[in-house]
């Protein structure tokens, strides 16, 4: 008889439900390594967002040089005065240019690049000079009609190609420095390049 | 013995479990501390591969005979301590070449600027190089 109560007792005592202090220190554990996980979650949205950030930045500094620097180096004329180096003279903080597709008169359309900042958006605005009774006839800026009249100046397009900039400077002759900073408030970055002036005479 | 057999875990087990799943955790951390270089790497790639084509354009607008033969010193990018590329170097190799592009002690006729930007991304040193030939006419 005594051995027979035994086995019943140890077959309750092994279908018995979790104690509270079970339950209670597995909740612990249990809320420690979650804890842990969220940590690590938080800390890699937050590098995810800063990698993001930092590569769209570098992105937009990537675009604005290249274009800049590309249509520097095919460009006909400076347009716009800058100090040789920033030690001469405070540097340019936008550029016009003639566009080297079509530089001779008489031969093509004649047209002007320029890029500005506008807040932080970089703009790259197409212009051209025409005289109001002959306006398909594009001149160079420095032409002057009878009189000494300056041409009219039109412009063609004016769009945002790149974000987040806030700085451009220029300076250099014939070979051109470009330096911008891109920036998101929290991180800012700085990049430079040179552009020599093939087709400047 | 069957009763002990099938007793749930011990605090060693639960212990050695979580530490395990640790390990995992910090194994995925690291990967983030990681793209976190990997975006450094690439932003300073781009900053040294744009210094070092102005500095190559900038030796194209010499004209052949005043490229002089020689190996570059290696020298920082500005002299202006405030300037962000202060800490950035620069070395420019001039050396003649034949047509299969070996370097020659000789006049070929043909000359290639080397040009290399150093830098420092944490503990190492990176450098970046380009090249271009000009040929006498």
């Amino acid at each position: 008889m005594p051995q027979l109560k035994q086995s019943i007792k140890a077959k309750a005592a092994r279908k018995r439900s979790f104690t509270l202090v079970e339950l209670l220190v597995a909740m612990a554990i249990s809320s420690l390594v979650l804890a842990g996980a969220y940590g690590v979650y938080i800390s890699s949205v937050k590098i995810y967002r800063t990698n993001t950030t930092s590569s769209e930045l570098t992105q937009n500094a990537r675009v604005a040089l290249e274009r800049i620097s590309r249509e520097v180096r095919q460009s006909a004329d400076i347009i716009t005065s800058m100090p040789e180096n920033p030690t001469l003279g405070t540097p340019a903080v936008e550029i016009k240019m003639q566009d080297g597709h079509n530089q001779w008169p008489g031969i093509g359309k004649i047209q002007y690049i320029r890029y500005y900042l506008s807040g932080s958006d970089l703009h790259r605005e197409l212009t051209h000079y025409a005289f109001p009774d002959s306006s398909d006839d594009w001149v160079l800026y420095s032409t002057r009609g009878a009189d000494n009249v300056e041409p009219d100046k039109i412009i063609d397009s004016d769009q945002i190609k790149a974000e987040q900039m806030s700085q451009i400077q220029f300076w250099g002759v014939k070979n051109i420095t470009i330096n911008i900073a891109v920036s998101d408030g929290a991180q800012t970055y700085h990049f430079e390049t040179k552009a020599l002036g093939r087709n400047i005479q | 013995m069957k009763i002990k057999s099938k007793k749930s875990f011990t605090i060693i087990e639960s212990l050695i479990a979580i530490f395990i799943l640790e390990i995992g955790i910090l194994g995925i951390s690291n990967v983030y501390a990681n793209s976190f270089k990997t975006a450094r790497v690439a932003r300073n790639e781009t900053i040294a591969s744009n210094l070092a084509s102005g500095l190559l354009d900038e030796e194209l607008a010499n004209s052949y005979d005043s490229l002089t033969i020689a190996v570059g010193t290696k020298t920082r990018y500005s002299t202006v301590p405030s300037d962000p590329f202060y800490e950035w170097e620069k070395k420019i190799d001039v050396a003649y070449v034949d047509a299969n592009l070996a370097e020659q002690v000789a006049e070929t006729n043909m000359k290639k600027i080397v040009v290399t930007i150093y830098w420092k991304e944490g503990s190492s040193d990176k450098s970046f190089q380009i090249a271009t030939i000009k040929a006498k006419h």
